[in-house]
Parts: C-alpha cells; structure tokens; sequence
C-alpha cells in the first residue's frame, strides 16, 4: 500500500496529512508543488507521479480542492473531500465528512482505487512528516494536445497576514454587524488586543462588508482555532460547519434564541456596540494586572 | 457565444436543524415539510452568465420536480432549458449524465456549475464534467469577461438585454477567489468554470410576467437510458447520521466573559 501526500507548500496540512496516512497505514512519499503553479500543467505532472498510489491525499486549500476530483478522474480513481475522519475498513478507504451544511454527518466508502481525498487537515492530529517532500518535476512541453489556461494575475489581500485555518483566536463578524464600520471600529480593535484573526459569515461578505476571504462556513473556510468568538452571528448551519473543530466558542447576540447559544461554550445576549467596547476595556485592565504581579 | 449552466434543485438548506430528519436505512434527508430550491451557487452561475451576455441554455439531472428550478431559471431570462428525468447518483454519474446531454445539446463556449450543492456538498460536478468532456477547467469563479473583436467586455449586468456576443468569443478571462486573494485566469473557449458568490453575482429576482411567461415555454426533455448512460462503480454512503451535540452554553456579563478569554488566550 502507498499513499502519497501532495503539499501546496503548507507546514501544518503537512503534518496533519501525515497523521490521517498513518491512520490509513502503508507507505507514504510527499510531493511538494511549488512555484508557478498552473491548473492544467500541475495536473499533468501530478498524474504522472501519482501512478501506482492507493491512496493520495490533499489538504482543504482551493488548489487542493480543484485538484483533487480531476487528478481521481484521470487515474481511474474517486475522489472524496472535505474529510475529518479516514479508516480502512475491509481493505476499504471510508471517510467522515459533514453533509447537509453540518447537520448531518456521512461516512464513504471509495470503490476505485487511487482513493484521492482532500482533507481538513488540521482535523488530524499530527503524524511525522515524511522525511522530505520531492518537488513535483514538470515538462510543460509534454502535452501540447490539451487545450491550457493561464493564470495571469494573482492578488493576495492585503488584509492576509496569516492563514486563517491556521489562526488560534478568530474574531468574527455576522449580518447583526450592520455594516463595515462595526467591523473597523468595534472587532477589529478587540483582534489586534487578542493578537486574532478577523473572519466573517457569508451575510457579511455577500454585503460586501468585508473582502470574502474573509468567509467562514460550509463554504468558507473550516477554521480550528482554540477560541471563536462570533459576534452578532445567529449560527446557521451552513456556518457552524465551518467552526466545528472550534474548541472554545464564544457568542455575543442581541437574540437570546439565535442558534449560535446551542454550540456557544459562553455567551452574553446583549448588543454587541454594548459589550464590545467594554470587553476591550477589561481585557486591557486584566493584561495590566496580569503584567504587574 | 453559447453557455449552458447545470443547476441542481436541493433541499432548502435553510431548513433549521430542529426539523431536520434523516431516512438512516435509505441514507438520505426526510423531505418532511422542507421546501425544495434551487442550489444557490447555480444560481449564481446562472447569474454570472446572464452578466456576460450570450445564449443561454440551463440544465438540470433530477426527478420531475427539478423543473421548477428551470422554469426559474428561465423567467430570470435563460433562453433555454432542458431536463434530463432521473434521480440520485454519486458524483461521477452526475457529471456523465451531464456531459452526455451536453454533447447533445451543444455545441458550448462555456460551461458553467455551482463550485459545490447544498446538499451534499461534495463539490466535484464541474470538475468531473471538465474531464468527462476532456476541457480545462476554472474554479471558484466570481466573474468572467470575454474577449470580442479585439477587446475585452466587462460584464455590466446589461448584457443579457442585448445580442451584443453573439459570437464565440476569441478569449475568456475568469476572476476566481483564491485562500488569499483572487486571480485572473486566461482560457480559450469551451471551458468548464465553476461558481462561487460574490457580491455583484447575487441572483436576480425574476418580474412577476416572466415569471408567468416562463411556464409557456418549451423544454428539452431526455431520460438517462436516452442517454445511454450506465452506472459506474464510484463511492457509496454506507452511513448517515444526525451528530448528538452536548454543549451548555454558561451565559456571562463582561467581567465573567474577559476573564475567560484571558484564561483561554493566556494558555496558548
């Protein structure tokens, strides 16, 4: 058994792809795909170092995700993604994943082989990281016969400092916000004192609030830090898949029944203009406090 | 230019989680008193299309209520629709049934999906398609321009009134949203481009007369045996569950609250 790990130069999917290949036993390679990428040739070259693996895993990176099922097709193989679970079961690859915007949870069994998963890696505690990833070799001159696109411009948000996925503190913002300025004014003061990220449900992005990398939930990013705290957020489900490897939500809302309560570990039900600005002035009296003993 | 956009009807994901139910032994969703929508990222494909102009045809794989989300589609102003009656599937079926009345139904310049449904949310109809079809494939798209007579045209949202493209483009260019940003792709046509929301693809709400007109007008009706496709081993859901949350949320004042995340924060 083989399983090949494929990293678009991340150090912590790396090592949570590692974990789920010990799961799932055999030997594992990584191939590391760096530089230019580009959607069609990378594709080429991953199916050529893939041949001969039964199990190829992916993290939940937007390359990852557009990868993944084309790289399955063109292999023989099936792809299933957005895992937070593997096992072998009988020989067979089975993966958990949340359906149904997070209401409900499948378990599925691949019936091709290569299985090619993509992963929410920082679902899986750590395994040791293969030795050293090899770098994908290319030949773009290999396959003329395919029609190519190009990638022609990458913009990276200036808001990005560090991948949300990777955040230990999150704070973030829903429709109850009512528009950009609670976000400049209010939240984002209270992320630079905790040293958080910012992040948004879709009602705020869609309103174009905030910039829509910004977006957690089902079709956002899955986020996995130690605290959320979710501001003027009601809890759809659809935004609760993205935060349920949360380990400490918090939840701050005017509505006493929003569903965000049922998952929150505290909560204060009250106008977030009211609490926020308060929340920051403890906050500074206890780093005060805690800094003088 | 010819788009065909693939939209799926699903179960209202809006549903709460208190009415919602499972069939254990089927492995699938009770439709209960839910209503059934269209996907909202097919909406916004077909959105995105309506925005760069051109003839377009929507498609739908489901059972015979799926032809509401046509005759939806059709009153937000696609020129056409067909309905391919069938039902279920994994992934891969999906995209053969879809590839199949493609064939028959094209030829198409663009080829536009949802980035991923609702429901299952498995995220691999356009990806699949591409390759059933043996065509590039753009994701996570939120806006596509096309290259015409020498220049590229901005989708403005007015072009759908308009024949104004009216011939196979020459150049696509796609935004697409990216874990950091956005990119610009460049892409000769035909290309599959999957489609992500954004604040200027947020679906159009249809008039009230087109909304009536669209009931008068044709489909294109094909079976899946019609299409001669066959099932193919792929994945199976062998178990499907409604996870059992025990969470107590301990409700605060401010003091109470500020200690705890000092706690939780200085731990890190």
């Amino acid at each position: 058994m083989t399983n090949v790990l494929i990293l678009f130069a991340e150090d912590r999917a790396a090592q949570g792809l590692a974990g789920a290949a010990e799961q799932l036993g055999g030997e594992t390679r990584a191939i590391l795909v760096d530089g230019d990428y580009q959607i069609e040739e990378t594709l080429d070259a991953l199916v050529d170092a893939c041949r001969g693996a039964d199990v190829i895993l992916l993290a939940n990176d937007t390359y990852s995700q557009e990868i993944a099922p084309r790289l399955a097709h063109r292999l023989g193989g099936a792809c299933v993604g957005d895992g937070v679970g593997v096992a072998r079961v009988d020989g067979r690859v089975r993966v958990t994943r949340q359906v149904y915007g997070g209401k409900a949870h499948a378990v599925v069994e691949v019936r091709r082989s290569p299985a090619v998963l993509w992963l929410r890696a920082r679902s899986f505690s750590g395994g040791a990281a293969a030795a050293s990833a090899a770098e994908l070799s290319r030949d773009p001159g290999a396959r003329s016969g395919r029609r190519s696109t190009r990638i022609v411009e990458r913009n990276v948000s200036a808001q990005t400092h560090a991948r949300l996925e990777d955040a230990q503190v999150i704070i973030s913002g829903g429709r109850g916000i009512g528009g950009p300025e609670g976000f400049r004014d209010e939240l984002e003061p209270l992320a630079k004192m905790l040293g958080a990220q910012m992040a948004a449900s879709r009602a705020a992005c869609d309103a174009g609030w905030v910039p829509p990398t910004w977006q957690v939930g089902q079709t956002g990013k899955k986020v996995a830090p130690e605290l959320y705290v979710a501001v003027a957020i009601t809890g759809a489900s659809q935004h609760m898949a993205g935060i349920s490897e949360a380990r400490n939500i918090v939840a701050i809302n005017i509505d006493p029944d929003a569903p965000i309560f049922k998952h929150a570990r505290y909560g204060i039900v009250d106008d977030y203009r009211k609490v926020v600005p308060l929340l920051r002035e403890r906050l500074t009296n206890l780093g005060n406090h805690e800094g003088k003993r | 230019m010819n788009i065909v956009v693939c939209m799926k009807q699903i179960l209202d994901p809006e549903v709460p989680a208190r009415d919602f139910r499972i069939d254990a032994a089927r492995r699938e969703a009770e439709r209960g008193s839910a209503s059934l929508v269209t996907n909202i990222f097919c909406e916004n494909a077909l959105e995105t299309a309506l925005q760069s102009g051109g003839n377009i045809t929507a498609l739908t794989y489901g059972p015979e209520s799926a032809e509401d989300t046509l005759r939806k589609a059709l009153a937000m102003k696609a020129n056409a629709a067909a309905h391919v009656a069938g039902e279920g599937g994994h992934p891969l079926h999906v995209a053969q049934v879809l590839a199949a009345a493609i064939r028959k139904l094209g030829p198409f310049d663009l080829i536009l999906t949802g980035r991923e449904s609702g429901d299952w949310g498995a995220g691999q109809t356009g990806a699949l398609l591409a390759e059933e079809l043996g065509l590039p494939c753009v994701s996570f798209a939120d806006k596509i321009e096309v290259m015409n007579d020498g220049g590229w045209q901005m989708a403005d949202g007015k072009a759908s009134d308009s024949s104004a493209i009216r011939h196979p483009p020459s150049a696509i260019r796609v935004r697409r949203q990216t874990d950091a940003g956005f990119e610009t792709v460049e892409a000769q046509p035909p290309l599959v481009v999957t489609i992500t929301n954004a604040e200027h693809n947020v679906p159009r709400i249809p008039k009230v007369r087109d909304v009536m007109m669209a009931h008068k007008q044709p489909l294109t009706r094909f079976t899946v045996d019609e299409l001669g496709v066959a099932p193919a081993d792929y994945y199976e859901i062998v178990e499907l569950a409604i996870p059992q949350k025990e969470t107590r949320c301990e409700l605060l004042d401010v003091d109470g609250l500020a200690q705890r995340i000092a706690e939780i924060t200085a731990a890190l």
